[in-house]
């Protein structure tokens, strides 16, 4: 078989036409955990915590100028998406509502780094895509407004998209559990796991030996396969029902908020595309399953090239992005070089005490402590990332400067510990932080310990 | 601290080193899935081995240590609050009254024993805030209405003096700021022996006291100190069984009888306080006092800021940081002058951690030995022993580190954040 059979095979099937159904579905039900997830966060008390009460907010390379509106601008500003999360979950000038939302939910997350989850990151990605593909030509206040646009079919590739963005991220989240930590030595979820041997029912396994490590290896076979047994027709109504439980637990041991309920609900997208209009005539509304409108019209070959060019480019970035830190030097749990936009999710237990030392011309030699500029949240999250720690000692300098101190130089002083091993230095506290730069090999972050994480002993429940 | 014998885990380590004998390391660079399946099945086949449960668990529990320190170490501290500030008012009331008659020189002195008494049982539960003075449900500023520091506002106290003793029946306490009340403003109003005021402009009658000064202050702190009684007797209300019981909601975290979730949602309530010697004791009463770090409120570095000093118009810093330091090791070890009881380091121990747990308390008692060799007089200490004051910034900084890192990480604990926020 030539490439050239192989590749009009391929683009055949990619182009053939699929019920519109699950993308359809994928669309409302992302639209309702968005505005729920939102409507959460508002009723929280987080928002005033997170950009209000920061004095500095550390940016991504490039989005410094991304800045917060106040706290009422910011409780403004969710409601925004909220409204755009259900003009998303009706079909309401979708495309736009999902391109705006896309933009707003990516603002929240470019003001702060450490607002950083890789929920939110898949959030953006999914919006991002949903405001490109047809997901409003079914069920939805465009096609009612305008009934022209309506679809019963899209061509095969539209689903596989979303399929291969949700696969990404079980597969690397997957991949980023193959790790000695993880797999050796059952950590961290091992110190997870000894400090809930309380919670009601299953708690009382957590206190014996090796569930620790049998759940460690769970977590890592199910990431790495449970794309495999959703694509697959025979295994895929038990493979959900595992992806439930599995969320389900996940969910309620830990605070990873709507993480389970996005990727439970994404998960949908693997079943057969119509299966939206299964379950409408099963439940008795069969009135609303039947298709409307014809197939999606084709692309003309000049589009055609440049969704495929454009495709091929994601798919690449969304390849290569996890796999970035394997180019580094050193394990990423400890330098964090690679480590976000990864995907990975609940991998490591880490914090630290970071303290600065300023030098100026004269010899005075001043400390900072994080506290000048942080909140308890931001220090939690830079106290154990390098880039982070740069960034802060970079504006501990420019304020001596602005002070008219000359000569400054600011060193980090750092003890962090992983997965329970001992603290160790992180940062070269000999390295003046403002003489270093963010790219390339980072000789001023330090190796990473060679001792293995230590082994938590579980505590009995109380009787 | 209780001792405890900590068997060994000793399939863990041989099931590591088995592992471990297979040349896993390549697991980090990704791949092996055969190899996976085979140690997966392996692992599973080799758990439910029943005479390794007693190997692998410690009968330490953390109810119990939630029970002892709320019981033996949070309550009475509550307790000795609202028992000392109850006195300060009468003190205060009898040198007012003194002052009236002439003779306020005699009386000035047991006043301020009494508020000095007040703000030393403070200082012990400020370094241990759990619960009532730091939950949302009671009024948020209860803690300001004991303890405001580090809001002061000295000029607004000086209108006040003014305003309160010209026409007391209009002055409402209700509509005060922290910074206006509680033991610090009343610091301010029985110490400082002068009649100067803090205001860059004279306030609005207060030539007028002129002899009347004394008394004028001493009522205003007489009212200040009412009302720190009241907010004492409301927070230990709140703990008391037969008040709101947050001695029980504490002891009785993840039953049915405490609206706390779990007993290690309790630990890492109690835990959040230990931090206070991070921020409040070591960057704030030491650093800042000491110019070691850049404060705002001085602008330089390297050079003692009074002006952050705690406690300055009564010099009782040098005090207040050694009974903040006591306290923080009442709940870490378990051990009070009374009772003896479990605290975190058998808890480290528990988990399997004694180097950790030896380790933080001699950190611990470094720093207390460090704040001992403090002189009283924190003021002094910053011109004539500065050494001192950087030598016991480093001692308590050298127990935060592993606060701050490795304590959290064996415990699944979290740092202080009153909002829970998500991870992922």
């Amino acid at each position: 078989m030539d490439v050239d059979r192989i590749r009009t095979r391929i683009r055949a099937a990619a182009t053939r036409p699929t019920d519109i159904a699950s993308l359809a579905a994928f669309r409302i039900i992302f639209g309702a955990v968005m505005a729920g997830g939102i409507v959460r966060f508002l009723a929280s008390g987080q928002l005033p915590k997170i950009y209000g009460e920061p004095k500095f907010f550390f940016t991504y390379p490039g989005f410094s100028w991304v800045q917060p509106w106040s706290v009422d601008g910011m409780y403004v500003h969710y409601s925004v998406l909220a409204l755009l999360a259900l003009a998303i979950m009706l079909g309401a000038w979708t495309r736009i509502a999902c391109a705006l939302f896309a933009l707003g939910f990516a603002y929240t997350q470019l003001i702060d780094v450490t607002n950083y989850l890789n929920h939110h990151y898949l959030v953006v990605l999914v919006a991002a895509q949903l405001a490109l593909l047809p997901a409003h030509r079914a069920w939805s206040v465009d096609v009612q407004r305008r009934p022209e646009l309506a679809c019963s079919t899209v061509p095969a590739w539209i689903v596989w998209l979303v399929r291969f963005q949700i696969g990404v991220v079980y597969v690397f989240a997957g991949l980023a559990k193959a790790k000695a930590d993880w797999l050796l030595h059952g950590q961290p979820l091992n110190a997870w796991l000894a400090a809930r041997t309380e919670t009601p029912i299953i708690g009382r396994f957590f206190d014996e030996p090796n569930v620790a490590l049998a759940m460690s290896w769970a977590g890592f076979l199910f990431d790495t396969t449970i794309v495999i047994w959703l694509s697959w027709a025979r295994t895929r109504v038990p493979a959900y029902v595992v992806l439930i439980v599995f969320h389900g637990l996940t969910g309620y041991l830990f605070m990873i908020g709507m993480f389970p309920i996005i990727m439970t609900s994404a998960a949908l997208i693997f079943f057969s595309p119509s299966w939206p209009r299964v379950l409408l005539r099963r439940i008795g509304l069969a009135r609303f399953a039947e298709p409307r409108g014809s197939a999606l019209p084709p692309l003309s070959a000049r589009t055609r090239r440049i969704v495929e060019a454009a495709i091929a480019i994601h798919v690449v970035v969304q390849l290569a992005l996890p796999l970035r830190h394997f180019v580094y030097p050193g394990p990423v749990l400890w330098n964090e070089d690679g480590m976000r936009f990864a995907w990975h999710v609940m991998i490591r237990e880490k914090h630290g005490a970071v303290n600065f030392i300023a030098e100026v011309d004269g010899g005075k030699r001043v400390e900072v402590p994080p506290s000048a500029y942080l909140t308890w949240r931001q220090e939690r999250e830079m106290g154990s990332q390098p880039d982070l720690i740069l960034q802060l000692a970079r504006r501990i300098g420019s304020d001596l400067r602005a002070k008219g101190y000359t000569g400054v130089r600011v060193y980090a002083v750092t003890n962090v510990s992983l997965n329970g091993r001992p603290s160790s230095p992180l940062i070269d506290p000999t390295v003046d932080l403002l003489g270093v730069r963010d790219l390339g090999a980072r000789d001023w972050v330090l190796t990473a310990p060679d001792s293995e994480p230590p082994v938590i002993r579980p505590l009995r429940r109380n009787p | 601290m209780q001792n405890r014998v900590v068997p060994a885990s000793a399939f863990a380590r041989r099931a590591r080193l088995a592992i471990a004998s297979l040349g896993m390391s390549a697991l980090e660079r990704g791949g092996r899935g055969l190899v996976i399946t085979g140690l997966v099945l392996a692992g599973f086949g080799c758990g439910g081995e029943t005479d390794k449960h007693d190997a692998m668990t410690d009968n330490f529990d953390r109810s119990a240590l939630l029970a002892h320190l709320a019981t033996n170490v949070l309550l009475p501290i509550q307790e000795d609050v609202a028992a000392k500030a109850a006195l300060v008012p009468a003190a205060i009331e009898a040198h007012c009254t003194a002052l009236g008659s002439g003779t306020g020189d005699t009386t000035l002195g047991t006043a301020r024993l009494a508020w000095q008494n007040a703000v030393d049982a403070w200082e012990r539960a400020d370094a241990l805030k759990v619960g009532p003075a730091v939950m949302d449900a009671l009024p948020a500023t209860l803690r300001d209405r004991i303890y405001a520091w580090p809001a002061q506002a000295p000029c607004d106290t000086d209108r006040d003096v003014v305003t309160h003793f010209n026409a007391p029946a209009s002055y409402d306490l209700t509509t005060k700021l922290g910074r206006q009340r509680s033991l610090t403003t009343i610091e301010y109003l029985l110490f400082p022996q002068t009649d100067m005021h803090s205001c860059v402009t004279e306030p609005p009658g207060w030539t007028a006291l002129a002899a009347n000064l004394p008394l004028a202050r001493c009522r205003l702190a007489l009212t200040l100190a009412e009302d720190v009684a009241t907010a004492a007797n409301e927070l230990v209300t709140a703990w008391r069984a037969d008040g709101g019981n947050y001695v029980g909601e504490l002891a009785g975290a993840g039953t049915s009888a405490s609206s706390i979730a779990s007993a290690h949602a309790g630990v890492n309530l109690v835990s959040n306080s230990f931090f206070y010697v991070d921020r409040d004791v070591k960057d704030m009463k030491l650093a800042e006092s000491a110019g070691l770090v850049m404060t705002t409120v001085c602008g330089v570095v390297g050079e003692p800021c009074v002006r952050e000093v705690e406690l300055r118009y009564a010099d009782r810093a040098t005090f207040a940081i050694r009974i903040n330091l006591s306290a923080l090791r009442q709940a870490v070890s378990g051990t009070t002058p009374t009772a003896d009881g479990p605290g975190f380091d058998d808890f480290l121990i528990a988990v399997g951690q004694p180097d950790l747990a030896a380790n933080m308390l001699a950190d611990l008692d470094a720093a207390i030995a460090k704040a001992s060799a403090l002189p009283d007089s924190f003021l002094g200490a910053l011109t004539s022993n500065y050494t001192a004051v950087v030598d016991t910034h480093a001692a308590i900084k050298q127990f935060t580190n592993d606060l701050k890192s490795q304590f959290l990480t064996v415990l699944a604990l979290d740092i202080p954040d009153d909002v829970a926020s998500d991870n992922d």
